[in-house]
């Protein structure tokens, strides 16, 4: 069967590249969209995450051609769309509740766009036929969608969305409704169908896991705007801003003032008491005194026995969550700061409640942000 | 419904027997004109003393009855069509479009039910009266799609809420025109909405006394006049046959729309 899909629609390198220039979008006095600059190349895998309400649904849908532009303007494949209508820029777009014809069977379903692009019937049958075996869903041509799982049914969106061979894919949270073990299947599932196709990709979701597992690089929104746009590990290890340092993965937060600066390396005093280490971003509101915050992802706090003389935060063992290879241990430190650290399970023997110990955050791993006063 | 079969409860007895006679209170009014209909008496009686089809021969035979029905069918016609359209557009503006005051807007569209049939009825005989239009199919046509219109917008809208707005915009993704994306993944889930509704309009307009009663003229009258100015010199059980004959054909219509609001295609489940 997989045969038969690499051999009748391998078209590898037929992904579109993606240009979003200045891109806005207002509804009457909101403004969902605020100047967006994107480049994507042909073939490659974006996830543009977000918390709901930061535009990135919007962002999707002028792509898609459902919404004009207030200003701004969208090129794909070297071509202006900006203005094109929906039907006329051969874009494959994937919903979250997967928008099958639910009085059409899944055969005419995939039928669809080649109907509307005038394809003889035993032509477009061929094509339907190649691009349920691409989805692994021959022999349900007959079948009408509400007889399908939810997974089916979005692996038939899928053979629709590609039957036609649209250089770009758009997908919206497209796996939000399944549980999780067939999300990560469908995952694979949907890398393993861009890879072979040499498809564009544009996939927005919430799930900052997902966009971590599944993306060539990664744009982080929010309220409207970019936040960062790099490569899954730049985004997780290097935030840009406080906002995807906290949107992105686990982190502790420690308020503090900068206390010693000299180039790109410092000291915060902690609000709590103690000091740590950061390295400092050469950015003027990080002067010396001024508020900021330390990020401290719970993989980079070690634990070391209370008076093994190592410089640290003292601090007491609160409590701890099992999950399987790792454990994550809650402490309080001095000033009833919380912190995690997510250590491997062995660590845990030796470790009571009430224990004291001494957290060490991990050399150079510490992130500093100017506190914006808006809080945690 | 199996629960109340097997559980023959006091309670639930008393309350299908109220049921029962609630029905059939709100029915024998109606009903009663049928056996007057069937009568041999030259004048409204009941009981029937005994059964003949006399009156219902005598109906198609009267010029000036068949007269009547085919004005009434004629504006029907016309009214059907024009509310289908018209009130399937509007459901489509106030669900479907980004419209400033679409509330506001569906109160508006609605209010020729709400407003006293009265009103309704002196406004348009000024309004007509004024054009020097009373009496004419044009003005009948148009008063009964006012009146009519808000059955369908309520019926399509109902259909509309029930479909997915995202199949329109997948159709277009997938290559349709906005029209061709309506006709292809819209209609064909709210097309019972959309019978439903072009019968609603038809019964409305086919059944409209009151105003009709001030648009008619000498010369053209639609059916329910008819039966009011019958009543008034003439107490012939015609009219009993006249009004059976509306009755069934109304009940049929609305039981034709029940059936097909039913046959409506189901949206697939969404849950994994």
């Amino acid at each position: 069967m997989a045969d038969v899909a690499t051999r009748t629609i391998d078209t590898a390198g037929m992904g579109a590249d993606v240009s979003i220039r200045s891109l806005v979008k207002r509804y009457g006095p909101v403004t969902a969209v605020e100047d967006i600059s994107l480049a994507v190349a042909s073939g490659e895998f974006l996830s543009v995450l977000g918390p709901s309400g930061s535009g990135k649904t919007t962002v999707l849908m002028c792509l898609a051609g459902f919404e004009i532009p207030s200003a701004g303007s969208l090129h794909i494949g070297g071509r202006e769309v900006t203005a094109l209508p929906p039907n006329r820029r051969e874009i494959g777009v994937i919903f979250q509740r997967y928008a099958l014809f639910p009085h059409m069977s899944v055969r005419d379903n995939v039928r669809f766009p080649l109907k509307m692009r005038g394809m003889a019937r035993r032509q477009a049958e061929a094509v339907v036929e190649e691009a349920l075996a691409t989805v692994r869903l021959s022999g349900f041509g007959d079948r009408l969608p509400a007889q399908l799982s939810g997974g089916q049914q979005q692996r038939v969106a899928l053979a629709r969305a590609i039957s036609f061979r649209p250089p770009l894919l758009l997908m919206d949270e497209p796996l939000s409704a399944l549980d999780k073990k067939l999300r990560e299947e469908m995952q694979a599932e949907i890398k393993d169908l861009q890879r072979r196709l040499g498809l564009t990709v544009i996939f927005v979701t919430h799930d900052q896991e997902e966009a971590l597992t599944m993306s060539d690089r990664i744009a982080v929104m929010s309220h409207g705007r970019l936040e960062q746009v790099g490569t899954p590990e730049e985004i997780y290890g290097n935030p840009a801003t406080s906002f995807v340092a906290r949107f992105v993965g686990e982190t502790n937060i420690l308020p503090g003032i900068v206390h010693r600066r000299s180039g790109q390396d410092g000291t915060v005093a902690l609000d709590g008491g103690g000091e740590i280490a950061v390295p400092l971003p050469a950015e003027r509101r990080l002067a010396e005194g001024s508020a900021a915050e330390v990020m401290l992802r719970p993989e980079h706090v070690a634990v070391m026995p209370a008076g093994s003389g190592v410089n640290g935060l003292a601090a007491r063992l609160v409590g701890h969550s099992f999950a399987g290879a790792t454990v994550a241990l809650t402490f309080e430190a001095a000033g009833g700061q919380r912190l995690v650290a997510r250590r491997p399970a062995r660590e845990l023997a030796g470790l009571a409640p009430g224990a004291e110990v001494v957290l060490v955050p991990e050399a150079g791993q510490a992130r500093c942000f100017a506190r914006t006063g808006q809080g945690a | 419904m199996n629960v109340t079969t097997r559980l023959p409860h006091p309670a639930i007895a008393a309350a299908r027997l109220a049921g029962i006679l609630g029905v059939l209170f709100l029915l024998i009014p109606t009903l009663i004109v049928v056996p007057i209909s069937v009568g041999p008496d030259k004048y409204l009686h009941f009981p029937p003393r005994g059964f003949s089809l006399e009156w219902y021969g005598t109906l198609i035979g009267d010029p000036g009855w068949m007269r009547a029905a085919l004005f009434s069918l004629q504006i029907a016609v016309l009214v059907t069509l024009l509310s289908t359209a018209l009130g399937t557009a509007a459901a489509l503006a106030l669900t479907r479009g980004r419209l400033h005051g679409a509330r506001a807007l569906s109160v508006a569209v609605l209010a020729p039910i709400v407003a006293p049939n009265i009103v309704v009825a002196v406004a348009m005989y000024l309004f007509f009266s004024r054009l020097g239009m009373s009496g004419s199919l044009v003005a009948f046509v148009l008063a009964h799609t006012v009146l009519a219109t808000p059955y369908v917008v309520i019926t399509v809208s109902a259909a509309l809420a029930a479909a997915d707005p995202d199949l329109e915009l997948a159709a277009m993704s997938l290559g349709a025109s906005r029209s061709r994306a309506f006709v292809h993944a819209t209609l064909p889930l709210i097309l019972p909405g959309v019978i439903a509704g072009a019968v609603f309009a038809f019964v409305v307009s086919f059944d409209e006394a009151v105003v009709s009663f001030f648009l008619s003229s000498v010369r053209d009258k639609t059916l329910p006049r008819k039966i009011f100015e019958e009543l008034d010199y003439d107490v012939s059980p015609v009219v009993a046959a006249v009004s059976t004959v509306l009755t069934f054909l109304s009940v049929g219509l609305l039981g034709l729309a029940a059936v097909l609001r039913r046959r409506a295609p189901r949206a697939p489940a969404t849950k994994a």
